[in-house]
């Protein structure tokens, strides 16, 4: 409730006013005329016949009536524990989303990051108010981003397998955790878990064939995938060595190479040349070779650097690995080595075919489970005592000056 | 401000009672034996220096806590081991009346009027009482009347005052008679409040040989009421109401009137030989007769 650029946060107390009220009526009411008996009227009614005669009648109010009232008044005003709304701080909501895999399963048509958002809705609704900031962080944006609502990129399921949140450096009072299941729940930030059923489902792949989930075994089913579903592409201007082992890694993991790229593939391995390669000496996990490379790489959202060289000069991210290296000399040193460190390279930023999820993020997640945020904002946790504070210090004073001027008529 | 009706039912009177507790019958004995040696020395420094000054032995009586020493007669001393002190002539054989005003505006309080006018009554009859003076203790409104010998009755004087209660209205002819009505008596004291007495002493035939004390007692509501905004006032006698606004001009108006009628008083008072006295029924009984002797 706001009124007079105050907002209440506890409006049933104003009903208290009408007791000030109430007084003053009384007071002006009941003090009107008091009866006394006298000896005789006669020197009374002399001076009413005396008086001088622009003295005129008034109906007034004690002053010590007045005090109270204003002392009653004030007294309701701060148990309503007004606020100040123009001069509330904005408040600022940390919000943390879980993007993993298991929160893009569907039950009844509804992911479960979709209902776990459902009550951050509503809480928005009610406790947000214009001024009001909510950062909005996930995997792909941990240094967070500004949105009213939850942003709709949040509830396209990411190709990639992203991380899960940092929770702990999360767990304070203005923050809310978005996730299928928090156990155990955060100390002091909110959160909002759309708990959930298990959700059977392909959950791997082997070559060619898939593993299904069907709820309690896993079955293999063979020739799942069509041949265009496992493509991985491989940038024909990559260095020979890198080209020829790349190719050799698909044909072992059952994928199909191409030249150019294309919208469901799993992996993609791209050479970026800007400015004239330079000679350099590569060095990795046991191997080193001689390099020609070209200008250093700058990492995009969600990309990690896999070698430098004055600069990165190889970096990846979740189905793609990019280049620099325009020359590559025969590796020093134990072959394997080479073969090895690269492999790992790509077996770590290959996709899972569409569809496929592991089994740990489909299993249950229990029942949803909502806690808002504790913080109310920064300005309302003294504002409202503040306020209440001096209120009750009035109405104390106006009290003591009621007493004071008890005796003393209108 | 228009006068209003007159209501049905007599108004309600804060104090129209009287109390006489052992203490306040203890501070009238002794308020009565220091006046009584007061007296006493002055009538005995009267003699030494004017022989008897017209002053007779009349009798012996037993000597009493405060009597002046110089009244106790040393030769029966010496002869009987009996302490006695001469009563002198002419306070022996007075006769003293005490008129006590019990109308209704004597209830007015607190304190209350009557309440005061009773202690008075009690200290001036046991004056009289120690001057071996024939006492008449007259309750105004009912005509009930006491009489006192010259020995000491002090129970039965309270117990008298203390059925005392204020009530009704005193007409002046009723007050006129009663002033009347004390021929033959030396002194004579009224004890009221003095609201109508300027009328009723304008056709009273008073004796010229009695000593008159009106001791006039009101309430501090009646001497100074204060600014107290609106107030409906209510006659204690006649129920009459008048509404006013009691502020700062009225209470000038209304000190006016007080003034104006003490005047009137104190005119119709002052051929008759009357002494007056005005007091508050705050004020403590020593202190009105006090006032009230000396005037």
């Amino acid at each position: 409730m706001e009124f007079l650029g105050l907002r209440f946060l506890a409006p049933g107390f104003l009903g208290l006013l009408v007791l000030p009220l109430a007084a003053l009526w009384l007071g002006a009411r009941g003090g009107a005329v008091i009866a006394l008996v006298t000896g005789t009227l006669e020197s009374w009614r002399a001076a009413e016949r005396n008086r001088p005669a622009e003295v005129k009648r008034k109906r007034r109010v004690p002053p010590a009536l007045v005090c109270l009232a204003a002392a009653l008044a004030c007294g309701a005003l701060a148990l309503a524990r007004p606020v100040r709304v123009g001069a509330r701080v904005p408040r600022r909501f940390t919000l943390v989303v879980d993007r993993g895999p298991a929160m893009y399963l569907a039950e009844a048509g509804r992911t479960r990051l979709e209902r776990a958002l459902e009550p951050v809705r509503g809480w928005i609704a009610r406790e947000v108010r214009a001024g009001d900031e909510l950062v909005w962080i996930d995997a792909t944006h941990p240094q967070g981003r500004l949105a009213a609502a939850p942003p709709a990129e949040l509830l396209e399921a990411p190709r990639a397998v992203l991380a899960a949140p940092d929770w702990p450096r999360y767990d304070r009072a203005d923050a809310l955790w978005i996730g299928a299941r928090f156990d155990p729940p955060p100390v002091n930030a909110g959160f909002s878990a759309s708990g959930g059923g298990a959700v059977p489902g392909p959950i791997a792949r082997e070559r060619r064939a898939r593993l299904d989930w069907d709820g309690v075994r896993v079955v293999r089913v063979e020739d799942a995938f069509a041949q265009s579903a496992l493509g991985v592409t491989i940038d024909p201007k990559l260095p020979a060595p890198l080209r020829e082992l790349a190719q050799l890694w698909a044909e072992q993991n059952g994928l199909v190479s191409r030249a150019a790229r294309g919208a469901d593939e799993l992996c993609a391995l791209e050479l970026e040349c800007a400015g004239a390669p330079q000679p350099a000496e590569l060095a990795h996990e046991g191997w080193s070779a001689a390099a020609r490379v070209c200008a250093p790489l700058e990492p995009a959202a969600g990309e990690s650097v896999w070698l430098s060289s004055a600069g990165a000069c190889v970096l990846r991210a979740p189905g793609l690995v990019r280049t620099s290296i325009a020359e590559l000399a025969e590796p020093s040193g134990d072959p394997a080595a080479f073969a090895v460190s690269w492999g790992r390279l790509f077996d770590s930023v290959l996709l899972a075919p569409p569809g496929i999820v592991a089994l740990n993020e489909r299993t249950a997640r229990g029942a949803p489970a909502w806690r808002a945020p504790a913080s109310q904002g920064f300005d309302e946790q003294a504002t409202p005592q503040a306020l209440a504070g001096w209120l009750a210090l009035l109405a104390a004073l106006l009290a003591l000056g009621a007493w004071v001027l008890r005796g003393i008529r209108a | 401000m228009p006068a209003m009706p007159k209501p049905s039912k007599p108004p309600l009177l804060a104090c129209p009672s009287v109390k006489l507790d052992a203490a306040l019958r203890a501070r009238a004995e002794r308020f009565a034996a220091r006046v009584s040696a007061a007296r006493g020395r002055r009538e005995g420094a009267a003699r030494a220096g004017l022989s008897t000054g017209g002053l007779e032995f009349d009798h012996y009586r037993p000597y009493r806590q405060g009597d002046d020493l110089r009244t106790l007669d040393w030769d029966v001393f010496a002869r009987s081991d009996q302490a006695v002190v001469r009563v002198l002539r002419p306070e022996a054989g007075e006769r003293w009346a005490i008129l006590v005003d019990t109308s209704a505006s004597m209830g007015v309080g607190p304190p209350g009027k009557l309440q005061r006018a009773a202690e008075c009554a009690l200290a001036l009859a046991q004056l009289g009482l120690r001057e071996e003076a024939e006492l008449e203790i007259v309750d105004l409104q009912s005509r009930e009347r006491l009489r006192v010998a010259r020995r000491p009755q002090t129970s039965e004087l309270a117990r008298w005052l203390e059925g005392r209660v204020a009530r009704g209205a005193l007409e002046a002819a009723k007050l006129r008679a009663e002033l009347g009505a004390t021929r033959g008596c030396e002194r004579a004291f009224l004890l009221s409040d003095l609201a109508d007495a300027a009328a009723a002493l304008a056709g009273a035939a008073l004796r010229g040989g009695t000593r008159w004390t009106w001791i006039g007692i009101q309430a501090p509501l009646e001497l100074e009421p204060g600014e107290l905004g609106p107030v409906r006032w209510i006659d204690a006698e006649s129920g009459d109401e008048l509404a006013l606004e009691v502020d700062a001009a009225a209470l000038g108006a209304y000190g006016r009137a007080l003034e104006d009628a003490r005047t009137r008083l104190a005119r119709a008072a002052a051929p008759r030989g009357i002494a007056l006295a005005r007091a508050s029924s705050a004020e403590d009984f020593e202190h009105v007769l006090g006032r009230a002797l000396r005037a």
